[in-house]
């Protein structure tokens, strides 16, 4: 007998398609949401730097003279890469996406990655795959082929972005040149995605996974970084970031460095699949163990429950807010002989609202306002993993007990709140300890008062995130995140637009002072709090009497 | 003296569908009531409605007086509830698992707790990923019989459960009632139900449509008769009472509503080789009254 439809409008082609790409498809609709939010937000971020960089710069005199003012510099091209014919809309355009964008790329890749292999399974949803009409590896190829439909989108989307470029005035670039540098932008997202997969077939649980393949990319990203700051350029040749550099997409092309990236790629998927069908479901290769000794400790109520269920989760946030802070600390001597170049002016002295400051402490509020954006995206990601466990059932064990509500919801964000504390306070002495290391001079009264600037609009967002678990759980993250997104993009975007100051107000960034390049604004921090605490208990609200709501 | 479960006019409506219809009913303390009914009948509205996990769009609920949602946390003190299924965190041992449920309930019989891992033959250190559906659900059982609550909800309790497990599972269960324990149980299990409850309610499409005790439901249902002929058995279908009339071979079978003699007289005319009258099992009263309902997939539980 032939199975029935479900439905009865349900239209015939559906009926007909395999399932055995079953696993493929639903991968591929979950992939293609996020690979569009994600292409469309760097391509916008590129159009308008590429449109305020032709029009801030339209002689060939004035792009020489910002080509001497920026390249060189070792502090810059830590972060950015080393510069080549940045006087050319296409290498100012290669030098400021490429690094950037590829690991963009890269950390959306790996959390999609470990999703798809390890936090379906987890969820129990791989088996159900797995019960059809395929196999390990056969359903695995099937999630990478809608992983692919994912890139595939994030580089059409990409690429248009890219080519409107090429056609604007002055831009001179071919569309083959165009597309070549979009493959080069989606190459880190291709590269983590197969590493992201195969440490999912490592580890037995997401949480791991994920933990592995943050730990690799850090690990490249730092080969990248020394090799682009020190003379030890031949570096490169190690690390998967490095061998996009490699590319010099718009200027010298080199495309036989696609050979290692897709050699890294083909390699790892083929591993990634192998190991699929060597394992066994809920199992990783890495053997883990599967009986211990009960401990106890921090098992005394949900609150410290939550704490040892996510210590390494929380210790890893703080990890990277320190060495991101410690990094560019390091960097600001260096960095900030270019703070005053016509470049980066505009966006600074709107983020600072000075234009007179000094170039160190300028760098360093740039970098307290990247170590925020850090800490906001902990905070939707803390969000998230709390409406996750309502979603999958896991307040279901605190609630059947005599525990209310609102303590739950409060100690879970009563952890996040000191997790921001931390983090900011953390950010101010690795920024100081990387700043001293080159004897800056700053102190570290002036950068912890930096740190303390950033809890206020980081609370904010955890305001509006409780918002919207209280009223509307299914789009905690989707809220939290957009408005982190929405408020980075405007900030971003001020910087080469004359935006609105209604629209420009929506940003939380613009709310908040470049400290330590200007004084803290106390009285807004205050605003922004009251704001984030008023939304806040409007959410708890709500969650008190709302009914608990699955996926 | 306040019952251990009274529900008044409780009422879930999503949108224009009624997940449960006003439903009033008690439970009075140390019985044990049988909750029955088809997959999204509204058996599970019906208990998240009661542990105040979702809200009742109009009614209330209550336990041992105290309202489950403006006493929500008193109320759940003197409760335990046993899920069909439950998620729990995948790294953590059982050891730990029903350590920090334990802790979470406040108090616990810690002796007890050892002997129900021993009864379930549940082995805690082993992590909560490494468990089958089974031995996870030995946790819910285990965490909630451990409490000594006085009130016990359990939805589909044994789901999962190898045949030893679920006797280990009644012995328990009639312990508990023995102590003085209440028990609700939602369950698919006739048999179970049956062997375990005092008072059953059967719930179709979210409304309440029988409570009693079994006795009590045997004599508003039909009687099964099944008789045996030397030959071609006799037409009875046309006697007033008689339904479901099959005929087999030389075997008859029917059920009877009403006056048994006018079926009686024409069977014994027939010259029956054997006959055999019983009363329904709960298996055939939860069979007749929803024999041929369409039951809608989408409706939530």
């Amino acid at each position: 007998m032939s199975a029935l439809p479900l439905n009865a409008a349900e239209p015939p082609a559906k009926l007909l398609r395999s399932p055995k790409t079953t696993a493929g498809r639903f991968i591929a609709k979950r992939t293609l949401r996020s690979s569009l939010i994600l292409g469309v937000i760097l391509s916008l971020y590129m159009l308008i730097k590429a449109s305020s960089y032709i029009k801030a710069y339209p002689s060939e005199i004035a792009r020489q003279k910002l080509a001497e003012s920026l390249g060189g510099n070792v502090g810059i091209e830590a972060l950015l890469g080393v510069a080549h014919r940045i006087d050319t809309v296409s290498g100012y355009l290669t030098w400021n996406f490429l690094c950037l964008i590829a690991a963009t790329g890269a950390i959306w890749a790996l959390v999609v990655a470990t999703k798809t292999f390890r936090g379906e399974e987890d969820a129990g949803r791989w088996e159900l795959f797995l019960a059809g009409q395929t196999t390990p590896r056969r359903a695995a190829i099937n999630a990478f082929a809608g992983l692919a439909s994912g890139l595939l989108l994030l580089y059409i989307v990409i690429a248009l972005a890219v080519l409107s470029i090429g056609r604007l005035n002055n831009a001179g670039f071919s569309d083959s040149a165009g597309l070549f540098f979009s493959l080069s932008l989606v190459a880190g997202a291709a590269e983590f995605m197969a590493v992201g997969a195969v440490a999912s077939q490592l580890m037995p649980v997401r949480s791991r996974a994920a933990g592995v393949s943050a730990a690799v990319f850090g690990l490249f990203y730092m080969v990248r970084l020394i090799a682009d700051s020190t003379t030890a350029h031949w570096l490169l040749n190690f690390s998967p970031l490095g061998w996009i550099e490699r590319l010099q997409p718009m200027y010298n092309a080199r495309p036989m460095w696609l050979l290692p990236i897709g050699g890294f790629v083909i390699v790892l998927i083929a591993t990634a699949v192998w190991l699929a069908g060597r394992r066994d479901l809920y199992e990783g290769i890495v053997a883990d163990k599967d009986t211990a000794t009960p401990k106890t400790s921090l098992l005394h109520s949900p609150l410290a429950a939550v704490l040892r269920l996510n210590c390494t989760v929380i210790a890893g946030w703080l990890a990277a807010v320190a060495a991101i802070a410690f990094l560019y600390g390091e960097l600001a001597k260096s960095a900030a002989q270019i703070v005053d170049s016509a470049s980066v002016k505009p966006l600074l002295s709107r983020l600072a609202q000075s234009a007179h400051t000094q170039a160190v402490l300028t760098f360093l509020g740039f970098t307290f306002f990247f170590v925020t954006l850090v800490i906001m995206v902990y905070v939707a990601n803390a969000l998230g993993r709390m409406r996750s466990d309502e979603a999958n059932g896991y307040l279901d064990n605190f609630l059947v007990r005599p525990l209310s509500r609102l303590r739950w919801l409060s100690g879970r964000v009563l952890l996040i709140v000191l997790g921001v504390i931390v983090a900011c306070l953390i950010s101010a002495v690795a920024a100081w300890a990387g700043e001293a290391s080159q004897h800056v001079g700053v102190s570290i009264r002036t950068l912890l008062l930096a740190g303390a600037n950033n809890i206020a609009p980081t609370l904010l967002v955890l305001g509006i995130g409780v918002f919207a678990y209280g009223i509307i759980p299914r789009l905690t993250s989707l809220l939290a995140y957009g408005a982190i997104g929405w408020s980075f993009l405007v900030t971003m975007l001020s910087s080469g637009l004359n935006i609105n100051h209604w629209l420009l107000d929506t940003s939380i960034f613009h709310q908040v002072a470049l400290a330590p390049a200007v004084n803290a604004n106390w009285s807004t921090d205050a605003v922004l709090l009251i704001v984030g605490l008023v939304l806040g208990v409007i959410g708890a609200v709500r969650f008190n009497q709302r009914d608990l709501q699955g996926d | 003296m306040d019952a251990a479960i009274k529900t008044e006019g409780l009422t879930k409506r999503y949108g224009s569908f009624v997940a449960l219809a006003p439903l009033n009913i008690e439970v009075q303390k140390g019985e044990i009531l049988g909750y029955l009914g088809p997959n999204g009948a509204g058996k599970t509205t019906t208990i998240r409605s009661i542990l105040g996990l979702i809200k009742p769009s109009a009614g209330r609920a209550m336990i041992f007086g105290l309202d489950t949602q403006s006493n929500k946390v008193e109320a759940h003190q003197r409760l335990a509830y046993i899920p069909g299924e439950s998620t729990f965190w995948p790294n953590l041992t059982g050891g730990e698992t029903l350590y920090l449920l334990g802790k979470i309930n406040g108090k616990i019989d810690k002796k007890y707790m050892t002997e129900l891992i021993k009864k379930f033959q549940f082995d805690p250190t082993k992590k909560v990923r490494t468990y089958s559906k089974g031995n996870r659900q030995k946790i819910n059982i285990i965490a909630a019989f451990m409490t000594r609550a006085d009130l016990l909800i359990m939805d589909e309790p044994t789901s999962g459960l190898d045949p030893i497990m679920e006797q280990a599972f009644k012995e328990c269960a009639l312990e508990a009632r023995a102590n003085g324990q209440t028990i609700f149980l939602s369950s698919h299990v006739l048999e179970e139900v049956e062997a375990l409850c005092d008072r059953i309610a059967i719930l179709r499409s979210g409304k309440l449509v029988e409570l009693g005790t079994l006795p009590q439901m045997r004599h508003l249902s039909a009687l099964s008769v099944e008789a045996t002929f030397e030959t071609k058995p006799p037409r009875v279908d046309h006697i007033k009472g008689v339904s479901n009339v099959r005929v087999i071979g030389h075997q008859l079978t029917c059920q009877i509503r009403g006056p048994i003699e006018p079926l009686l007289a024409a069977i014994i005319a027939g010259h029956p080789k054997s006959l055999l009258s019983r009363e329904p099992s709960l298996e055939e009263l939860f069979l007749s009254l929803y024999g041929g309902e369409k039951i809608n997939k989408d409706q939530p539980q």
